[in-house]
């Protein structure tokens, strides 16, 4: 399989202050990755890493040759509710990059907005203001936008925190059928359960670090 | 009249665009910080005898410079700093016209400006810093949008999001440093707050929000200046009132009509 990027002996944190030590992993094309640890181990920090936010203390982040694109959806309570979009405009946010400044949206990305709003069954609320949406609806909202940017990896930020087990499950299946569909996904959360019928390979953050078939995780665990 | 009223327009038309942003992106702190030091700016030329436009310039960026870093001061909340710095800058631009030859006259011009007198020249300068500025916002509105919305996300996506923020910081900088000097500080932070106020409680996009904002704008000012004139009051302190109230009004809009 394809590696689309590979950390070596990595070091991460914040003044100089390492949280992560001694990361090595490589995210595979077509890879369900889940990134598991107690809150506060340091995973939105790996999270972050892998996006280029933050820089590594030591050790090396290398991309496939080119650039790699990401798709981010962040933890739904870090959305600023003040803003009066819907999630049309959210969603077309992600095609602001690949645009470039000067040049306005086009067909091609409302078609693209189109698409993924359909893919994630948001067709009806797509021009209802976000912040009246429920958390399903919210969180398919985000993941829509992420898609939206024609991303090589999709991370997913605890996805699935606050809501109901039924609205939890729809979220995991929508997750899932993305993966099968090709696209490559790490998806951080604190519940093991949640991930381990779904994740190819997991990554568990608990005082170390360790990672591989998700099977063989639960096994050590 | 003319002349003040073609100033006022041009002042609540960019200041109230702005002013959407300002309240959206929660940096209401930061403009009258900016105001405060853009008036340092032209207390300090008042009392060097220099080009007061100038001065508010290079204070209002310097303003800008400090303001626009994500980490003013790690130990301690980046509001603190801000807060300290408008405190700050407004006792020493009061201090810096104690000294001047006209002091209290120059301090309550300062405050409250004096839109009355002002010059077709202040009108052209006026033109010269905001044409910039509303090119700018039209060329790089999405930019602006999605690193103030979300910046993880747009950074991320390969934004310079560190450069948008600045550039809209520096955009707010000039816009504050030219108005001040023509409505003075309290006007200027007034039409960058009060018509985004009334907008964002009562519209339901951001596209709407900053035509509602304009009209807002456009209406307390021109019914200021022409009511200050029949009833011989201060225009700019005529103006903030009728602010107050039209937010007023939008609070009663939302009771009445809100879903």
């Amino acid at each position: 399989m394809e590696e689309l990027l590979k950390f070596s002996d990595v070091a991460l944190g914040y003044s100089k202050i390492p949280v992560l030590q001694g990361i090595s992993f490589g995210i595979f094309k077509g890879d369900f990755l889940g990134i598991v640890g107690p809150n506060g181990s340091g995973k939105t920090t790996l999270l972050k890493a892998i996006l280029g936010i933050l820089k590594p203390l030591r050790g090396e982040i290398c991309c496939r040759g080119g650039s790699l694109r990401f798709g981010y959806v962040p933890q739904r309570e870090m959305m600023d509710e003040l803003y009066p979009l819907t999630p049309r405009e959210i969603i077309m946010m992600s095609r602001y990059p690949l645009l470039g400044p000067l040049k306005r949206s086009g067909k091609k990305d409302k078609e693209k907005a189109a698409e993924v709003i359909e893919k994630l069954g948001i067709t009806d609320i797509a021009n209802k203001l976000y912040k009246n949406l429920s958390g399903g609806q919210k969180q398919r909202t985000l993941i829509a936008r992420a898609l939206a940017g024609e991303p090589d990896i999709l991370l997913l930020d605890e996805p699935t925190n606050g809501m109901d087990i039924k609205v939890e499950k729809n979220i995991m299946e929508i997750i899932n059928l993305l993966n099968l569909e090709g696209i490559t996904i790490v998806m951080v959360t604190h519940i093991i359960n949640l991930v381990a019928n779904y994740a190819s390979r997991i990554a568990l953050i608990n005082e170390k670090f360790l990672i591989g078939d998700s099977s063989k995780i639960l096994t050590e665990e | 009249m003319k002349t003040a009223l073609t100033a006022g327009s041009l002042v609540a038309l960019f200041c109230s665009y702005l002013g959407v942003f300002v309240v959206l992106r929660r940096i209401i702190f930061v403009s009258i910080a900016l105001a405060s030091f853009s008036s340092l700016g032209v207390a300090v030329a008042v009392f060097f005898g220099k080009n007061p436009l100038f001065f508010s310039f290079i204070f209002a960026f310097i303003g800008v410079y400090i303001f626009s870093r994500q980490n003013i001061e790690k130990r301690l909340p980046r509001e603190s700093v801000i807060g300290l710095s408008y405190a700050l800058a407004s006792a020493l631009a009061i201090l810096f016209l104690a000294k001047s030859a006209h002091g209290e006259a120059d301090m309550l011009n300062l405050i409250f400006g004096n839109i009355l007198s002002i010059s077709n020249k202040n009108i052209f300068e006026l033109i010269a810093v905001l044409i910039p500025v509303g090119i700018i916002h039209v060329m790089f509105y999405k930019e602006f949008l999605f690193s103030a919305y979300d910046s993880e996300m747009a950074e991320a996506l390969g934004m310079k999001v560190s450069f948008w923020n600045f550039l809209f910081y520096l955009t707010l900088g000039a816009v504050v440093a030219v108005s001040i000097h023509i409505t003075g500080v309290l006007l200027v932070f007034t039409f960058l707050l009060v018509p985004a106020m009334f907008a964002l409680n009562i519209a339901n996009s951001i596209k709407l929000s900053i035509g509602i904002s304009f009209i807002v704008a456009e209406a307390v000012t021109w019914l200021g200046l022409i009511f200050s004139f029949v009833w011989d009051l201060p225009s700019s302190s005529l103006i903030i009132a009728f602010c107050g109230g039209t937010f007023l009004f939008s609070i009663l809009y939302r009771k009445a009509f809100a879903k």
